[in-house]
């Protein structure tokens, strides 16, 4: 497939040291998805995405890089990780056997929830294409503001086309609501989460998917586009976000240093409650 | 051996497992609150699920049935068949409130109905029966902004001291500020 960015680039940003470490430290427990864009039409391209990739250290990353080989296959791949943490992190791949393969992540598949630690909560704000980025940018920012007036510990990142707010499941723990309900209506509140930003900050919010094999766009991956290519990353603090500009994100403009940067999280030492009390009082209320 | 190597760097990276219908079957019945009991339970969920978001697209009408052998295979007590058979699948729920004299839910009293609106459905069983056609759905595809909230908007035109000019209105119908696209 004809594809109008330079290859060479993307591999250069994936062979970097640093962005290497922090891509690797988020995926402790967790899977690896390599998923092909939805922009793209071809279909021998398209059945190529792969998820059950397990990446917790150098070399699982080399070999994700290197044996894949796609950068020589020229695959637009984007980098995903899932929002569920397992205690052993999923099993062992084995591509030298790919019928078992197939059995075991099946098998997998079916059991996997008895080893799920923690779940954390998303919120996907999305544009349709890039010329809604600054609606996009407008629906994160009320979004966040709303966050900080309720004292509730976030993360907010930029996706390529779109912003992530991300809640670590441990804040959900320390309430007594959230603890009282059964796994999956864990799930279905963090739904009602989703629909309660919805209905009261942005239309833009994506509120159709929320279940345990969720992935999210890895932070300091490239999200690629059929004419751009973009770093996927994780705001300092409110000031950074505030001051959000594209072209500063564009893989050949991007000068920002992430050696050891890490994630961050706003408004750190607040707590979910006020956002729990605010989204079960809606709820009754019928927003 | 090498054998084994080869099938697996022919087959690298091929979709083994279809995750998505895997994942669209569990967030459903989640959204439904374990209400799906039957296909048409099942057609009346999805549409609800896709509702927000607008049309569902042409990847998810392939993904249906996907879902439903999923969700089928997850839940064995999920029937097969459909309750309202004549209807062949149109939700009746949505036809009904929008056009019909009475609005039928239960299966005993859709057999007995006589004056219904069936819009596009078979009319084998039913008795004066008006058939229209069914209401397209409109696309909204501006972004603009009503109090303060960012919604979705589609374009519509009022005519204004005799000139056409366009207005843009979101899901409820309110007229919302829209800019224009760069």
């Amino acid at each position: 497939m004809k594809l109008k960015y330079n290859f060479d680039l993307i591999k250069e940003w994936y062979d970097r040291i640093d962005v290497k470490f922090e891509i690797i430290k988020q995926l402790h427990n967790r899977e690896l998805a390599l998923l092909i864009p939805s922009w793209v039409k071809e279909k021998e391209v398209l059945i190529t995405s792969t998820r059950m990739l397990r990446c917790h250290n150098l070399n699982h990353y080399d070999f994700v890089l290197k044996d894949l080989r796609f950068i020589e296959r020229r695959l637009p791949y984007n980098f995903y990780y899932s929002l569920a943490q397992y205690i052993y992190g999923i099993p062992y791949q084995n591509f030298n056997d790919m019928a078992n393969r197939k059995l075991v992540n099946e098998e997998w598949t079916k059991t996997h929830l008895q080893e799920l630690e923690k779940f954390d909560f998303l919120l996907d704000i999305d544009a349709g294409d890039f010329s809604e980025i600054d609606s996009a940018f407008e629906s994160a920012n009320k979004v966040v503001l709303r966050l900080i007036n309720l004292e509730t510990p976030f993360e907010i990142r930029f996706s390529g086309k779109g912003f992530h707010v991300v809640i670590d499941e441990e804040h959900f723990l320390k309430n007594k609501f959230y603890n009282s309900l059964p796994r999956e209506h864990k799930l279905m509140f963090y739904s009602q989460i989703a629909k309660y930003f919805y209905n009261t900050c942005s239309e833009m919010i994506d509120t159709t998917i929320y279940d345990f094999r969720r992935v999210c766009k890895l932070p300091y991956s490239l999200a690629l586009y059929e004419n751009s290519v973009l770093v996927c990353y994780p705001f300092r603090d409110y000031y950074e976000f505030k001051n959000f500009n594209l072209d500063k994100f564009r893989l050949k403009d991007f000068n920002i240093q992430i050696k050891q940067r890490g994630l961050f999280e706003l408004n750190k030492f607040g707590n979910v409650d006020k956002l729990v009390k605010r989204v079960v009082d809606n709820g009754k209320k019928g927003i | 051996m090498w054998i084994n190597w080869l099938k697996g760097w022919l087959i690298m990276g091929k979709r083994e497992y279809d995750y998505d219908a895997e994942r669209l079957a569990e967030a459903l019945w989640i959204d439904s609150r374990g209400k799906i009991v039957d296909v048409d339970t099942f057609d009346m969920y999805w549409d609800d699920f896709f509702k927000e978001q607008g049309q569902s697209n042409e990847r998810d009408v392939k993904l249906k049935p996907k879902v439903f052998r999923h969700l089928k295979n997850q839940h064995p007590e999920i029937r097969t068949t459909r309750t309202f058979k004549e209807a062949g699948g149109r939700d009746l729920r949505r036809d009904r409130k929008r056009t019909a004299k009475e609005v039928v839910t239960r299966k005993e009293d859709y057999k007995s109905a006589q004056r219904q609106d069936l819009s596009g459905l078979d009319t084998k069983g039913g008795k004066k029966i008006t058939a229209k056609k069914p209401v397209k759905r409109k696309t909204f595809s501006f972004v603009g902004k009503r109090k303060g909230k960012i919604v979705y908007a589609r374009k519509t035109f009022v005519v204004v001291k005799g000139k056409r000019q366009a207005r843009f209105r979101d899901k409820r119908g309110v007229f919302v500020s829209v800019k224009k696209k760069k």
